[in-house]
């Protein structure tokens, strides 16, 4: 997970996210409407926050506990997987 | 510019929900705060909504069509230079082009100028010679002409279906077995005759890029655009801006291979699985959707006039991302006079009047 962390914050400065969600993805021209978690842990993405920075920052604002956190952290990075917005990794590399 | 206004002719002024690039080019001319002229439309029916759009043509005069061949378009042209003096033509239709590189030394004897692609990047775009691409590393689709049913029976020795079929002109379809791949072919012979053009097919994201060609090799500008709403026929009716730096070079490399000489518009596939690029198709002139060039700030239709007028054009600055466009339909009111004139004279002077 933290490599694949590592290969996001290569690649993800490009993108534009508004404070509401709205996300245009200029490589592919794909537009994503996402939710306030979602809008909360793609935008500490573009900044270069690392897994654990946002596990953290996300502890300080959402009353869950931290297993769950990282549980919903993975779902969303294979969301953003599928969607080509962050590169697949090799599952034999991060152990996803 | 300079001091002489210019009188600027554009066909293809057909605006439906398949519209032709007439109108946009015109819109994308008239933004340059470099134009100062007037424009003449060259109409192939006397409902093309482009000649009656307010603040379009300030003249507009019916051609014949271009199977009717050159000579008929030559005369027409010079009927309408007696009358207007006309300094630039920008034909936007594939079926004219042919015949305007025919009649180019004509025009420039006239002091009409141009900026067409040349001859031989019409015929290695042509769908039936367009597998070739492949000999000077343009990565395109596998293909082959095909003359007879008993060939699409031996299409699975040598491609996997689904495939592509597709007239030599025009209309294209996806065939998932060789009955319906018999049953395009049939379709698509009688309408655009033979060969039709059996293509691999390719699954992934579809581009298009606008782009124009200095005709040695520069490119002057393109811009890249996902369609983001389609017509019932696949057509844009709504497109964004993109920046995909690999397709960008992919089309600087396309169009420097094949030398390129004036606007044209590549659809490329980013194939899902293996990231490749493909060239499906190059139409050899401005898409109907160049006004999103001015938007983008790449204003590409006044670069090929300024190109036309041999003046020195530098490669534009990169066109801004995440401009998009969306079409609309309206109903416009016009008095029946304009109708009128062009039905009985051909022809409707002082529009913009």
């Amino acid at each position: 997970m933290q490599k694949e962390m590592e290969m996001a914050k290569q690649s993800l400065s490009h993108l534009a996210l508004s404070d509401e969600g709205f996300l245009f993805d200029p490589t592919s021209g794909h537009t994503y409407t996402l939710n306030s978690v979602g809008t909360f842990i793609l935008k500490h993405m573009i900044e270069e926050y690392s897994f654990d920075q946002i596990i953290a920052a996300m502890i300080k604002v959402y009353d869950v506990p931290k297993d769950v956190l990282c549980r919903d952290l993975e779902q969303f990075f294979h969301f953003l997987s599928e969607q080509g917005i962050i590169t697949p990794q090799d599952p034999g590399i991060n152990g996803l | 510019m300079n001091n002489k206004t210019l009188n600027i002719a554009v066909s293809g002024l057909n605006a439906t929900d398949n519209p032709g690039p007439g109108v946009a080019v015109i819109r994308s001319i008239r933004e340059s705060p470099e134009f100062d002229g007037i424009i003449t439309g060259l109409a192939f029916d006397p409902l093309d909504p482009g000649i009656y759009m307010r603040g379009i043509c300030d003249n507009v005069f019916l051609m014949p069509y271009p199977s009717q061949g050159a000579d008929h378009i030559l005369e027409r042209i010079k009927e309408i230079h007696s009358k207007i003096q006309l300094d630039v033509i920008i034909p936007t239709l594939d079926s004219e082009l042919d015949a305007y590189l025919r009649i180019k030394g004509e025009l420039e004897k006239l002091g009409i100028k141009s900026f067409l692609p040349f001859a031989e990047g019409l015929k290695v775009r042509s769908k039936v010679y367009f597998e070739r691409l492949r000999e000077i590393g343009i990565t395109v689709p596998r293909g082959e002409s095909i003359t007879s049913i008993t060939s699409i029976y031996e299409l699975d020795q040598k491609f996997r279906f689904p495939v592509m079929i597709k007239g030599q002109f025009y209309e294209a379809y996806i065939a998932h077995s060789p009955m319906e791949a018999e049953n395009y072919f049939r379709k698509i012979s009688a309408k655009w005759g033979l060969p039709v053009v059996v293509q691999e097919f390719v699954f992934g994201q579809e581009y298009d890029v606008m782009a124009l060609g200095d005709g040695q090799g520069g490119l002057i500008g393109s811009v890249p655009m996902k369609k983001i709403q389609l017509t019932e026929k696949g057509k844009a009716w709504g497109g964004i801006t993109i920046n995909d730096k690999t397709m960008n070079r992919c089309v600087r490399d396309i169009i420097a291979k094949l030398k390129w000489r004036g606007p044209c518009e590549l659809e490329i596939i980013k194939s899902r699985d293996t990231g490749d690029y493909y060239l499906i198709e190059i139409n050899p002139r401005f898409p109907a959707w160049c006004y999103l060039s001015v938007g983008a700030g790449q204003n590409l239709p006044w670069a090929a006039v300024k190109l036309a007028m041999n003046m020195p054009v530098s490669e534009l600055a990169p066109c801004s991302i995440g401009t998009m466009f969306l079409r609309n339909s309206v109903d416009h009111i016009y008095p029946i006079s304009k109708y009128q004139a062009i039905m009985t004279s051909g022809e409707l002077t002082g529009n913009n009047e």
